[in-house]
């Protein structure tokens, strides 16, 4: 009979709990175990739940610990469950008295985790969902959080640099897009396009939302993944305080040697000879300095310091969390710096026993000063170290400006003065951040929840810069002006939520159903002036301008409301089920493609509570699957609209009248503005399938997930016919392009403690593989060429490079041979030849015997790593600790964009180790300036950019000091170790979406090293 | 109390489906096409939009210039520019002068959204500016077909950016240009119920002038398998005739430069495109004053720079004589040539033929070239800061020549005389009917050749004459000797532009490309 309803619990189960089970169990039982559950120090521990594996019976202790349960066989085992606890099993055999005492547990198989709109077991989830480790998140040195989250979760890349203030750039699961792979963050349920100004302290747990599956809860805001970040809240108990203090130093780990002024000016000359062009004056008679630019620019000792302090309690009913943070950061060039102040405040309050109201705010402040990577796409200081030349002085007391600066037929080159720039172009940016909710949790009835919200992100943004008059690059004189840029955007969130739980003999039941709302408003008003302030004493307001002001502004406005509902099913610890349905509407699509739905449905085995299942090793083995749906929307609001000119300004208008005096505006479909109505959703739909395994009672724990996507209906641009009526070409927003993704995360832990000894070592890795299957309208290429059909997003697309001619190769060159229309000699770069163009424009598929870009391009190696992965040791004896953490990837084919620039001929200077062919000898292609073969793109500059870098070592000592309950002293070291083969300045850059492996040569990651303190009592 | 909780849970979720925030956003910033067609000042100025496009570069400002003039047998080119491969027929860039192809369409394109939204409006005034904007559309389509050939992308609406227009069979567009006019010329004015504020403004004598060179292209546009429709186009031009709404000049040059002209109105034009007299030439471009024809006067090779007239040019008009045995009149306003009187920038003719790129050729264009200005400011150096004149599209001598054509195809020989008659005297040269009376149908024709050639030299109209007579081909090198050159099958027809056929599939490029 047992036998019975083990089947009809698998094949019918619902009804059958519901309404015999109860009855035909008591029918059959046959013996009855007792016995007692006690901790570690023998205590009784109530409400400890036993059951009988692989079924759902059960029951659990008494106030004393005791229990007392009925078994039908002798093969039986027992499990015994605490929530803390290790989880013990125990064969009944012919006992009839079973006492247990557990033991405190390691593990973290019971968290809950939060999966967005409600929270789960972690050993009940189902889909892919990555959770951060936060005891290795603190200890993390970067002011921001995303920096931190570095190679923590498998299938979370983050590319972080430099750059004082920058936030880490992260992408799960790697490029679903081609407009935006940036995820969403939810900090404690406010829904963030972009990674938030907050203090990582503050941060209580993060989980990060991978599969389509999990995601989905967030519908149409998911499909780049959710990081979910909940703050911490007080606990209850004495006030406790908390300080921390870190500081530290930068410098770059990594420099690029360059050429002094004797041997730059050889390799000058040498180019303008073989281009037939003059030779400059300062090659030809070189100063017998050379100005070391990288040493100008860097300072290498950025100050890097972080102030904490918390106060965190609670009573009964109420409890409040409440931190104030300072993060201080300079740049390791000189110029930039950037500080962030943050105050946070969580509190909440129960009342009547059911309800609960409460709030979590945080205000932030964050101001760059300073020239920082960019300015206004003139000036990257970072490359134009190289670009200028060691026969020129920092300063020049001849110039105008006082700037050494290049000089056509002297020492040409265009790039701007670094020194110069930052003397001269100010900036400054502040942000404010308001970022929180509101909330009340009603208890309406035993197992149904109502939970209301109204949220609140709120960002005013204020950038000023402004500059001198003056001349800091070649011939160019440029004008004094400042421009300020102010922006306000704010969104409210609205929240509401019914949740029902119910158990019934082991089946566990949960239904959420909610609706959510948001609304996004922006503005911005600049005001510009060029030219205005060319008098001392110079005031850098916009009224104390003698030029012209002008000014701009604007505002726009999208909202979004969902309706979304949650099923979770779950069995006898064995078996799990969720579905999800969300459906939003945006209002940045017309009605007709304005709602979208995202299902998902997933589910969950665990093997090792079947009773079949007898390895002792073994204590959890869940298989997971799932399958969902999420979408993407285009963030511009209004995109489905067309505009209508409207402006004079805008240039459109005519004549009439026999005198020509009267002009007439006209007005049109705006070319810029010529959209596509029908945009809609784009979509992810992705089935997962992972495994995980806790072995030896959570010594060890191993993740895994497979991933297989398809990704439809992406936006991208496509210029349409000319017949659309615009007086240029348009390229409107279409859904068109179809991609599909797969690849596998693992993780795994390993933690165990020997005495006072207590180690923790984990690793994880992934792997990522993307492909285009269909572009729209005949187009065959997006990105010039990188992308197509049946290939990974952004492929290195070059000529290839295969040495320099010697005087054999020349001699069997076949006649008519040329690179660039040029008859190619001794010591010229030598290219592969495989494609030809016919008459129509179209390419042959054959050698032509002329090397040209546009024919001769191929597709180099693979820019996108086959593993990105993180290594993580921490151990511990007594009150000392080390923790190591490493980060890596493996072999990438990435474009050397440092070499590229400067071992070409043409305005800049050359690295130490740069060989030319020059005099008869020389590895690599002779100079030749202007229009030669030998400065063209190829694979000449790709190398392999496989990284291993130690980004974090840690050692610290915790001492024993009253009244403090934790006193702990440390020394930490970023970036301190980077093995690579890569020549650039940083191996560990991201490129555009369609050149992933160029480097775009931007603030590279800085080492530092720091000392900190954390006291708390 | 669980039931009143229930109730609470229910209402909650009841009002939550109602929704806080408007999911209609519209765009605060600008106009949105949506709600902006629907009043009648709205929809002039999408006319205004449309009627724009005819400076634009595509156009009147560049293009046509150029093309008809370079592409007829009237010019020619030794200057080593981009289109001197076009004009001899070897342009191998298949997208070159795409702006022909864009600006045509947009052309349409603006002017389709005033047609289809006048229903919006639905005034008197609304179908006015609706068949103006029809008149844009068989203007902007004339342009096309004839660079581009009959097959081209058929558009009767505004575009989505979803549609793909289907190429137009042989003779489907001359249908569409034929109806759109059909039904615009009721709803125009005639051009004195016009106020002098609304010159340059499409009325109902354009409206009938351009039908019926639609009329006479018809054997073009269908590819010789239909005749002209002579009928309809003889009715057409008598009507503008008979409406008196139009006289010829007494003086033929005053057409071309409104610094001699002592007047603004001229009542010669039945359509021009308006330039800004007297404008900056750095004001928006320059898109308000048209770059006379592009002959470089922004080179030191003046008159004879980009594209000259050809040595043929002379010999033309030198065919008949004046009763005095003299040149044509016409011959000093319209060339500039070896023995003129007339200076270029204050220079003789000797001073630019030894700056020419060829000095053999000794031709030069002197039509519209605004030689008034220079003179009369003595602003001798090269003055790109007034090309202001308005350049006729269609001129009332172009009418009468052609009603004279059509009569005589019809059959009504003699009573065609009078209007070739009125042009010549005008222009100083004895009546045909007293230097060639009782000339046969086909000595007429030759002699209508002739007429237009030196009446209307250089004004961009002898390119659509010789398509539509047939006569675009290397018979035409004795004249022109660009024509050398010429591929027969292929260069009847410009190149569609290749990117156009990439992304429009339907589209067919033209044969032999």
């Amino acid at each position: 009979m047992r036998q019975t309803i083990n089947i009809f619990n698998k094949k019918c189960w619902l009804i059958l709990i519901l309404t015999l089970f109860g009855s035909i169990l008591t029918l059959h039982a046959q013996r009855t175990i007792t016995g007692v559950v006690t901790d570690e120090n023998a205590q009784p521990l109530p409400g400890a739940e036993i059951t009988i594996k692989g079924e759902a019976t059960g029951t659990i202790t008494e106030i004393d610990g005791t229990y007392s349960i009925e078994i039908n066989a002798e093969e039986n085992i027992l499990v015994f469950k605490f929530l803390g606890y290790e989880r013990e099993e125990v064969t009944v055999g012919n006992k009839t008295t079973i006492d247990i005492s557990l033991s405190l547990s390691e593990q973290s198989l019971d968290e809950v985790v939060v999966v967005g709109y409600g929270i789960q077991k972690k050993r009940n989830i189902t889909g892919a969902v990555g959770v951060v480790d936060m005891d290795e998140f603190y200890q993390g040195q970067s002011v921001s959080m995303s920096d931190r989250l570095q190679g923590r979760v498998p299938g979370v890349q983050v590319v972080s640099t430099g750059e004082p203030g920058a936030r880490g750039n992260i992408k799960i699961r790697g490029i679903a897009f081609l407009n935006n792979n940036n995820p969403l963050y939810v900090l404690d349920g406010v829904l963030l396009d972009d990674s938030p100004i907050i203090n990582p302290n503050d941060i209580e747990s993060i989980q990060v939302l991978k599969d389509a599956s999990s995601a989905a809860i967030y519908g149409s805001r998911a499909a780049n993944g959710v990081i979910v970040i909940t703050t911490r809240k007080g606990k209850k108990g004495a006030p406790r305080v908390s300080f921390t203090a870190n500081a530290g130093l930068q410098s770059l780990p990594n420099k690029i040697e360059t050429v002094n002024s004797a041997r730059w000016a050889e390799l000058d000359n040498s180019a303008n000879d073989n281009g037939g062009f003059p030779r400059q004056a300062l090659a030809e008679n070189p100063p017998d300095f050379t100005t070391d630019w990288h040493d100008a620019v860097y300072n290498n000792q950025g100050l890097l310091q972080d102030f904490n302090l918390s106060i965190s309690g609670g009573g009964d009913n109420s409890n409040a969390y409440f931190s104030l943070n300072n993060a201080y950061q300079e740049g390791i060039i000189k110029g930039p710096r950037f500080d962030r102040t943050t105050l946070r405040l969580n509190s909440d309050y129960t009342f009547l026993n059911r309800i609960t109201v409460g709030e979590n705010f945080t205000v932030g402040r964050s101001r760059l000063v300073g020239l920082s990577q960019y300015f206004e796409g003139i000036s990257n200081p970072i490359a134009d170290i190289y670009g200028m030349l060691p026969v020129v002085p920092v300063y020049d007391p001849t110039k105008p400006s006082g700037y050494g600066v290049g000089e056509i037929g002297r020492a040409a080159t265009l790039t701007a003065n670094p020194v110069a720039m930052n003397d001269m172009y100010k900036n400054r940016s502040t942000d404010i951040v308001l970022i929180g909710n509101v909330y009340a949790d009603i208890e309406l009835f035993e197992g149904l929840n109502y939970h209301f919200s109204v949220g609140i992100n709120k960002g005013i943004g204020n950038n000023k810069s402004y500059n001198k008059a003056g001349l800091i690059r070649v011939a160019t004189w440029h004008q004094s002006g400042l421009e300020e840029v102010r922006s306000d955007e704010q969104t409210m969130f609205l929240e509401n939520r019914l949740t029902y739980t119910k158990s019934v003999e082991g089946h566990n039941f949960s239904l959420m159903v909610a609706h959510t709302e948001q609304e996004t408003k922006s503005s911005y008003q600049s005001a510009t002036s060029i030219g205005g302030y060319d008098k001392e004493p110079y005031f850098w307001q916009i009224s104390a301008s003698t030029a012209n002001v002008t000014s701009a502004g604007g505002e726009s406005s999208w909202a979004l409301r969902s309706y979304l509902g949650r099923f979770t099913y779950d069995f006898d610890d064995r078996y799990f089920l969720t579905g999800i349905i969300r459906r939003d509407g945006s209002s940045n699509f017309a009605k007709e493609g304005r709602w979208g739905n995202f299902p998902s449905v997933s589910a969950g085995w665990n093997i090792a509570e079947e009773s079949f299942f007898n390895i002792d090793m073994i204590s959890h083995l869940k298989l997971r699957a799932g399958y969902g749906e999420v979408g993407s929307a285009t963030e511009v609001p209004y995109m489905f609209q067309s505009t209508v000119t409207t402006n004079p300004q805008q240039g459109i208008s005519y004549y009439f009248g026999a005198d020509d005096e009267t002009r007439y505006f006209g007005s049109s479909r705006e070319a810029d503005d010529i959209v596509n109505r029908d945009i809609t959703w784009q979509t992810l739909k992705e089935v997962n399938l992972g495994i995980d395994i806790e072995l030896y009672k959570g010594k060890v724990l191993f993740t895994g997930d497979y991933y297989m996507g398809n990704m439809e209906n992406l936006l991208t641009s496509v210029p349409i016919p000319g017949t659309i009526g615009a007086p240029e070409e348009v390229s409107p927003l279409v859904n068109a392009v179809s991609m599909k993704r797969n690849g596998y995360e693992i993780a795994i832990t390993y933690r165990d403690v020997k005495g006072d000894f207590k180690y923790n070592i984990s690793a994880n890795g992934f792997h990522l593989n993307n492909e285009v299957t269909e572009l729209p309208y005949g187009v065959t290429e997006l990105g010039g060429g990188s992308t197509r059909v049946g290939q990974p997003v952004g492929q290195n697309f070059l000529i290839e490079y295969i040495g320099i001619y010697t005087q054999a190769d020349i001699d069997n060159l076949p006649d008519g041979f040329t690179i660039l229309g040029q008859t190619p000699v001794v010591g010229d770069a030598m290219y592969t030849d495989i494609d030809s163009r016919d008459e129509n424009g179209d390419l042959t598929g054959e050698p032509d015997n002329r090397i040209s870009e546009d024919d001769d391009r191929q597709i180099i190696g693979n820019p996108v790593p086959y593993l990105q992965y993180g290594a993580n040791f921490d151990v511990s004896y007594k009150r000392f600790y080390i923790s190591v953490f490493f980060q890596g990837i493996t072999k990438r084919d990435v474009y050397n964009s440092y070499y590229a620039e400067l071992n070409t001929a043409g305005g800049t200077t050359f690295t130490a180790d740069f060989d030319p062919y020059l005099n008869g000898e020389g590895t690599e292609p002779r100079l030749v300036t202007g229009e030669s073969g030998n400065n063209l793109p190829s694979s000449r500059f790709i190398e392999n950019g496989a990284y291993f870098r130690l980004k974090n070592l840690q050692i610290g000592y915790n001492i024993p000091l009253k009244p403090f309950q934790d006193f702990k002293i440390y020394l930490s070291g970023q970036n301190l170790l980077t093995f690579t083969k890569y020549n650039g300045l940083d191996p560990e850059f991201e490129g555009g979406i369609f050149s992933p492996g160029f480097d775009p040569m931007a603030f590279p990651n800085v080492r530092t090293v720091s000392a900190g303190l954390s006291i708390s009592f | 109390m669980k039931k009143l909780y229930f109730k609470i849970a229910l209402t909650i979720v009841a009002l939550s489906f109602s929704g806080c925030y408007e999911l209609e956003k519209t765009n605060p910033n600008k106009e949105v096409e949506d709600t902006f067609w629907t009043t009648e000042q709205n929809l002039f100025q999408g006319l205004v939009a449309a009627y724009d496009v005819l400076n634009a570069t595509g156009l009147y400002w560049e293009s046509i210039p150029i093309i008809h003039t370079g592409m007829s047998d009237e010019g020619t080119n030794n200057a080593p520019y981009e289109f001197n491969a076009l004009v001899r027929f070897q342009q191998e860039d298949l997208n070159a002068f795409q702006s022909i192809w864009f600006e045509n369409y947009a052309m349409i394109g603006r002017a389709y959204a005033v047609i289809e939204n006048a229903d919006n409006v639905a005034t008197e005034v609304a179908y006015e500016y609706a068949a103006e904007a029809k008149f844009l559309v068989v203007l902007a389509y004339f342009h096309l077909t004839h660079y581009y050939g009959p097959n081209i992308a058929y558009v009767d609406g505004v575009q989505t950016p979803a549609d793909r227009p289907k190429r137009a069979e042989d003779g489907e567009l001359y249908e569409l240009m034929a109806e759109l006019l059909t039904e615009a010329v009721p709803d125009l004015p005639i051009a004195s119920e016009r106020g002098s504020d609304e010159y340059g403004r499409i009325t109902k004598g354009a409206a009938q002038a351009l039908l019926a060179k639609v009329h006479l292209a018809k054997e073009y546009l269908y590819k010789s398998a239909m005749e002209p429709d002579y009928e309809s186009a003889e009715a057409l031009l008598r009507e503008v005739v008979i409406s008196q709404e139009y006289a010829l000049l007494d003086n033929f040059h005053y057409n071309f430069d409104e610094v001699i002209r002592p007047f603004s109105y001229n009542e010669e034009s039945l359509f021009h495109v308006n330039w800004q007299f007297d404008s900056p030439y750095g004001e928006a471009g320059g898109k308000y004053q048209w770059r006379f024809r592009l002959f470089s006067l922004g080179e030191a090779r003046g008159a004879f720079g980009d594209l000259q007239a050809t040595d043929y040019s002379l010999t033309e008009f030198r065919k008949e004589k004046t009763e005095d045995d003299e040149d044509d009149p016409r011959l000093e306003w319209s060339l500039f040539f070896d023995g003129t009187d007339k200076t270029y920038y204050c220079e003789d003719h000797e001073f630019w033929v030894e700056v020419a790129w060829d000095p053999e050729s000794t031709n030069a264009f002197y039509k519209y070239s605004e030689q008034g200005r220079a003179e009369g400011s003595g602003a001798c150096a090269v003055d790109w800061y007034d090309g202001g004149t308005d350049f006729i599209v269609i001129r009332y001598a172009d009418v009468l020549l052609l009603l004279a054509e059509v009569l005589n195809e019809n059959g009504k020989t003699s009573e065609a005389y009078q209007y070739v008659d009125m042009v010549r005297e005008r222009a100083g040269m004895p009546t045909l009917s007293s230097a060639k009376p009782g000339l046969s149908k086909e000595e007429f024709f030759e002699q209508i050749k002739h007429e237009r050639y030196v009446e209307l030299f250089s004004e961009y109209v002898r390119f659509y004459d010789i398509k539509r007579w047939g006569m675009y081909g290397p018979q035409l090198a004795d004249f022109d000797t660009d024509f050398e050159t010429f591929t027969v099958g292929q260069d009847e027809y410009a190149a569609i532009p290749q990117d156009e056929l990439d992304k429009n599939e339907n589209l067919r490029q033209n044969p032999g490309y």
